[in-house]
């Protein structure tokens, strides 16, 4: 008779180098997630920076006729960073609280762009369209998703629309103050020239609105 | 969806675990893995089962007849199992000498083996399927093992011959990987398959246990069963090569995988008694984890087709609410920061690691030098899905008790 075992010893090797490599699986991740982090709050410096650099601009410019404005930097930048962030949110979960500072941070960039442009756009008769979208990730929410397709998709087909998106759960008095100002009690819903369009809507819908 | 991450990272732990074991014991024994040569050569009988091989048989026992072995310690039997083409004819060219061709009404795989293996007279038994041949050293290599009397099974280095379409190259890295596998099982006491293509037997244990189980759809993996239920041990010998013509064509892949698996279902019912410490590795680790893989495996593929189809769902409403213009969605901008980088991921790529040093082993081991970079990549998109896909179908055979045949033999066996 003859019968072969793997020796204890061998087992809790490979158990051993299992829960290692596993480890450093983990300590592999974290340190991506921590270079991603650190790149999100770079890029939403540099936001800042350039939203401020913009308002200075504008107020510089605002006795004269608004002919230097010029909002592709800085929308693109906050464009950006909302990408990231998203990709961010995927990968560590809505409820992490550094992903959940950075949103409320990037809301609240996103506010003041937006009154900066509508400001801008109004006294500079500048042809810029910015709309409002507010969404939710409390539950799945599928027409949420779809519409921030069609937005990108928008904001590529029209270079004159700007949006900005807003998680209607998150707790800060910015959004807050939209929600009650345009009335706000249904997701997907879109606020485009101050009229509030609620459910889902299609490329061909914006087409005839904007 | 919490559970499956859950139940994805249990899989990833249990498959690095695994993978260690058989990493591990490479590097114990890594300076014993050529066969040891054989003091004395034993005669073997070489017993050739064939049904409808007709057109393949010819390169098949001109293999044997090239064996580099001596000609008064071999005997070829070639059996024909009821063919209705060519075979017996064809078989009948080379009856000569220590060659003999016997023929039966068709009966399946396993009695032609019983009864080829009557006829001989051989101390060893190799059994060598019509559609396969053999390296001219396979025989030799494999004696030196016998020398155990413990020892009543060796099994060959099997490969894919000449991988032409798709499938077969996915069965070529498949048998690859088998190679290091089987040579590990081996030193782990698991082996759990003595295949077709050239294993070798010791006769006596087939007079004092007797033959090949007519009634099993894969006699070959309850021999290596019995084998080990009854305390004896199954070698392998990496270096004693035979070639094998792998299905070209999804039904007839399909339907092989679906005999295999049913039979490993059954056999392992049939020996349930061996998922025990009294057998060692192969009751204690091997057994349990081949179900244990096979369940994570249907699982973890069935979330992520799942996941696969609902996002091609969810992309086709995207595309129709844009009116189909995805040319201006279309963005090639590289950018570190969106390179997936979860736990999941970097297991996934910690597997693949561990399958290309597997690969690279076997094909040291095996002094293999065929094209594998294609093959390979062709296995990492499409093997574990056709590994559930089949493993599926073959629970739900079971289940519903579906009707297999194996060489016009119907089976309706337990």
């Amino acid at each position: 008779m003859e019968i072969r075992e793997i020796p204890r010893a061998k087992f809790m090797a490979a158990f051993f180098l299992t829960a290692f490599i596993f480890v450093l699986v983990l300590l592999t991740n974290n340190y991506f997630n921590e270079i991603r982090l650190n790149r999100l709050n770079s890029i939403y410096s540099d936001t800042k920076i350039d939203v401020m650099d913009a308002e200075m601009q504008y107020n510089i410019l605002s006795e004269s006729p608004c002919i230097a404005l010029n909002f592709e930097p800085m929308t693109d930048e906050l464009f950006e960073l909302g990408n990231k962030l998203t990709d961010m949110e995927d990968q560590l979960g809505k409820n992490n609280k550094e992903v959940l500072n950075l949103k409320k941070y990037y809301s609240i960039l996103e506010t003041r762009q937006w009154l900066f442009i509508k400001k801008a756009s109004k006294e500079c008769k500048i042809d810029a369209k910015p709309i409002l979208f507010f969404y939710s990730n409390e539950e799945y929410c599928r027409d949420c998703e779809q519409q921030g397709f069609v937005l990108n998709y928008i904001r590529k087909a029209y270079p004159q629309v700007y949006v900005y998106s807003f998680d209607t759960n998150l707790d800060i008095s910015a959004i807050r103050a939209l929600k009650l100002t345009y009335n706000i009690t249904d997701v997907p819903s879109l606020v485009i020239k101050d009229t509030v369009y609620t459910g889902l809507m299609d490329a061909d819908a914006f087409g005839k609105i904007l | 969806m919490a559970l499956f991450i859950v139940l994805a990272y249990i899989a990833a732990f249990f498959g690095i675990f695994s993978s260690s074991i058989y990493l591990l014991t490479f590097y114990e024994n890594k300076e014993k893995i050529s066969s040891p040569v054989a003091k004395k050569l034993l005669k073997s009988s070489i017993i050739v089962p064939a049904f409808n091989e007709e057109g393949r048989i010819k390169r098949t026992v001109e293999s044997i007849l090239n064996l580099n072995y001596p000609k008064e310690l071999l005997e070829i039997i070639l059996v024909d199992d009821g063919s209705t083409d060519n075979t017996l004819n064809e078989m009948m060219n080379f009856a000569s000498g220590n060659i003999r061709v016997l023929h039966k009404k068709n009966g399946g795989k396993a009695s032609a083996l019983n009864l080829g293996m009557k006829k001989s007279s051989g101390e060893i038994i190799v059994s060598l399927d019509a559609d396969s041949f053999v390296d001219k050293d396979a025989l030799i290599r494999m004696m030196g093992h016998f020398e155990n009397e413990k020892c009543m099974a060796v099994t060959p280095s099997m490969k894919i011959w000449d991988p032409k379409t798709i499938l077969q190259k996915i069965q070529y890295v498949e048998f690859m990987f088998g190679i290091f596998l089987r040579k590990m099982s081996a030193f782990l006491g698991c082996i759990n398959v003595t295949p077709g293509p050239f294993s070798a037997y010791r006769k006596s244990f087939f007079q004092k246990y007797g033959g090949y189980d007519e009634d099993n759809l894969t006699e070959d993996i309850e021999i290596a069963l019995r084998i080990q239920a009854n305390n004896f041990v199954i070698e392998n010998s990496p270096d004693a090569y035979s070639y094998t013509l792998g299905p070209s064509r999804f039904r007839q892949l399909f339907k092989q995988r679906i005999r295999w698996y049913i039979g490993f279902i059954n056999n392992a019912w049939k020996y349930r008694k061996m998922f025990s410490r009294k057998y060692g590795t192969l009751g204690i680790f091997f057994l349990p984890s081949a179900f244990i893989v096979v369940a994570f495996n249907i699982l973890l593929i069935g979330y992520y087709l799942g996941k696969i189809i609902n996002s091609a769902y969810e992309g086709i409403i995207k595309l129709i609410s844009i009116n189909f213009d995805f040319v201006r969605m279309l963005s090639f901008k590289f950018d570190f920061f969106y390179l997936p980088s979860n736990m999941m991921m970097i297991a996934m790529i910690m597997s693949v690691a561990v399958t290309i040093t597997a690969i690279y082993i076997a094909r040291k081991i095996s002094k293999d030098n065929g094209k594998i970079v294609v093959p390979f990549l062709l296995s990492i998109l499409f093997y574990a899905p056709l590994f559930a896909m089949w493993w599926f179908t073959s629970f739900l055979y079971k289940i519903r008790r579906k009707t297999l045949k194996w060489n016009g033999v119907s089976w309706k066996k337990d």
